[in-house]
């Protein structure tokens, strides 16, 4: 009987949601779906171009329904969720109860180190003030929704990828086929 | 993926279609497709129409003189029961345990022409089983790869069909041989996902043909090719019996309850004196729908528990539904568990309440109702 995990990695904008899924991906061949690969998938839309012509509310929803998404999909699957999911206690709810939910922790140094100098509008005019602003009022609804913490500040994202896979495997309600 | 892996006739297709590919029963079949996924395939076969193919489900034939009364005399539903042109589930059981072997599509053609479809990980151990029973003068044959299998499901699938040019007008579990422009096909009225639908078997020569055909026609109803991820989301939903989950060598017809499936007065089908005996003294476990109180979403293998919190029983099959928004669950129980009962299942340590209720877990239409076959 093998583990059937799925995963799904949490944190703020920079925390390494892809880098980190695409290296699970890589050691242990089960597939990972981006957030932005679901949100297009399912509406023929990049999230920045549904924000952009559709509104937030719109995105929003697209997102929470990515959790639906890769709730319904057949595991092994590893998926990063938006870093706005916990808003909405609905979506956390489900998210919590139907998936081995992972936080990419990170200090707001290090998230605003990694968000310089990419393309994230939403952030605007000043990105560092507006992490923190985030960050506050998110950070203990991630712990929460977690069920394994790992701090990525200055960890070697194919260490904790296998952190994570070790984690997820003897992870009591894994999915056995 | 497995290079050891089958694929199926239209494996190309999938590729060209982005296609996340997954294993069943040693066949690399698609998950869900690009533009589409596992939430919006569903609601395609819910609310429009949606292709899958199903190339990796077994076929065989058994043909000769008396090939039915031998199916018949093997096999647990009663052939009699139905007339030439019309399909039926049946299991084959171990006739020392009564376990399920596979669960299965059996086409009548005639008195000496049956068509199998088992599951795919199943067909060759069904094969070997009828082979080695057969009598003189009747023959089974794995026709495994020779024919596809696409299922056409949904409330708009009659008028795809009609629009490519083929009949939709069958009773349910009925088929039809049909000369479909130079292309032979066998339509049958079934599926695996409570709506109306359709499972056109064609040789695997022309199957690329018959799915562009299909997609033509379903271009005007908004049809979407459908991963086996929606066949599973779909066939919970429905509460049908997955082989290997929900049915198994372990797991009879009687705790399954498919004993519908059997022809209980017939004087000869593999397992028949041990499931006419638990029949009577009643199965020590009975499979259950179960739906989440809570936000839980019950998955395989998870505890059951009483309110004392003993365990009175295991998830087999759990999902979340995507119609209904809930955790949905088939789980094998203790006998004495009824119907609005209040049971706890154990997700990650954390109890959460389910309720016991009879599947299906949505509404369909009454006559696509009964389960026809499993996926594994």
């Amino acid at each position: 009987m093998s583990a059937e995990p799925r995963i799904v990695l949490i944190g703020m904008m920079g925390a390494g949601k892809t880098t980190i899924g695409n290296a699970i991906s890589a050691a242990t061949g089960w597939p990972y779906l981006d957030n932005d690969e679901i949100v297009e998938q399912m509406t023929g839309m990049p999230t920045r171009d549904l924000l952009q012509q559709r509104g937030e509310a719109a995105m929003r929803a697209a997102e929470f329904a990515a959790v639906d998404h890769v709730l319904a999909m057949q595991a092994p699957v590893v998926a990063g969720a938006a870093a706005g999911v916990v808003l909405d206690a609905d979506v956390s709810g489900r998210l919590h109860a139907g998936a081995f939910v992972v936080y990419l922790r990170a200090t707001v140094e290090t998230l605003e180190a990694r968000v310089a100098g990419t393309y994230r509008p939403w952030l605007g005019a000043d990105p560092g003030a507006t992490l923190r602003k985030l960050y506050e009022g998110r950070e203990a609804r991630y712990e929460k929704l977690a069920h394994l913490i790992v701090d990525v500040d200055d960890a070697v994202p194919d260490e904790l990828a296998r952190q994570i896979i070790e984690a997820a495997k003897s992870d009591s309600s894994s999915e056995a086929r | 993926m497995d290079s050891q892996l089958l694929h199926s006739p239209l494996h190309e297709r999938h590729v060209a279609l982005g296609a996340k590919l997954g294993e069943f029963g040693g066949w690399s079949m698609p998950l869900e497709y690009a533009g589409g996924g596992v939430l919006v395939e569903h609601a395609a076969v819910r609310e429009g129409v949606g292709i899958f193919d199903v190339s990796h489900l077994g076929k065989a034939s058994v043909r000769g003189p008396g090939a039915a009364a031998f199916v018949n005399a093997t096999l647990t539903n009663d052939l009699n029961r139905i007339a030439a042109g019309k399909a039926q589930y049946t299991l084959c059981c171990d006739d020392e345990t009564g376990g399920v072997v596979d669960d299965l599509i059996v086409y009548l053609r005639s008195d000496d022409d049956v068509f199998l479809v088992p599951n795919a990980a199943n067909t060759a151990e069904v094969v070997r089983r009828l082979t080695v029973a057969a009598p003189d003068g009747v023959a089974v044959t794995g026709q495994h790869r020779e024919f596809a299998v696409l299922a056409v499901q949904g409330p708009k699938s009659a008028q795809l069909l009609e629009s490519a040019g083929i009949s939709s007008n069958l009773q349910y579990m009925s088929f039809v041989d049909v000369d479909w422009n130079s292309v032979p096909v066998t339509v049958c009225r079934s599926g695996y996902t409570g709506e109306l639908g359709y499972e056109l078997v064609v040789r695997a020569l022309d199957a690329e043909q018959a799915w562009a055909r299909l997609f033509e026609a379903g271009e005007a109803f908004g049809v979407r090719a459908c991963g086996l991820g929606a066949r599973d989301t779909l066939r919970t939903e429905m509460g049908y019996p997955l082989h290997g989950q929900d049915l198994s060598l372990d797991i009879t017809p009687n705790q399954a309850r498919v004993g519908w499936a059997v022809g209980w007065k017939k004087p000869e089908f593999w397992g028949r004196n041990v499931l006419l005996a638990e029949r009577e003294h009643g199965p020590a476990r009975v499979l259950r729908g179960l739906e989440a109180v809570d936000r839980a979403i019950p998955r395989p293998h998870m505890p059951v528990l009483d309110s004392s919190g003993a365990q009175i029983g295991e998830v087999t099959s759990g999902t979340f539904s995507p119609t209904r928004r809930i955790g949905i669950a088939l789980a094998l129980l203790a006998p004495g568990v009824a119907e609005g009962d209040e049971l706890g299942v154990d997700v990650r340590g954390r109890v959460s309440a389910m309720r016991v209720v009879k599947p299906p877990f949505v509404a369909v239409s009454p006559a696509e109702s009964l389960p026809s076959r499993g996926n594994s």
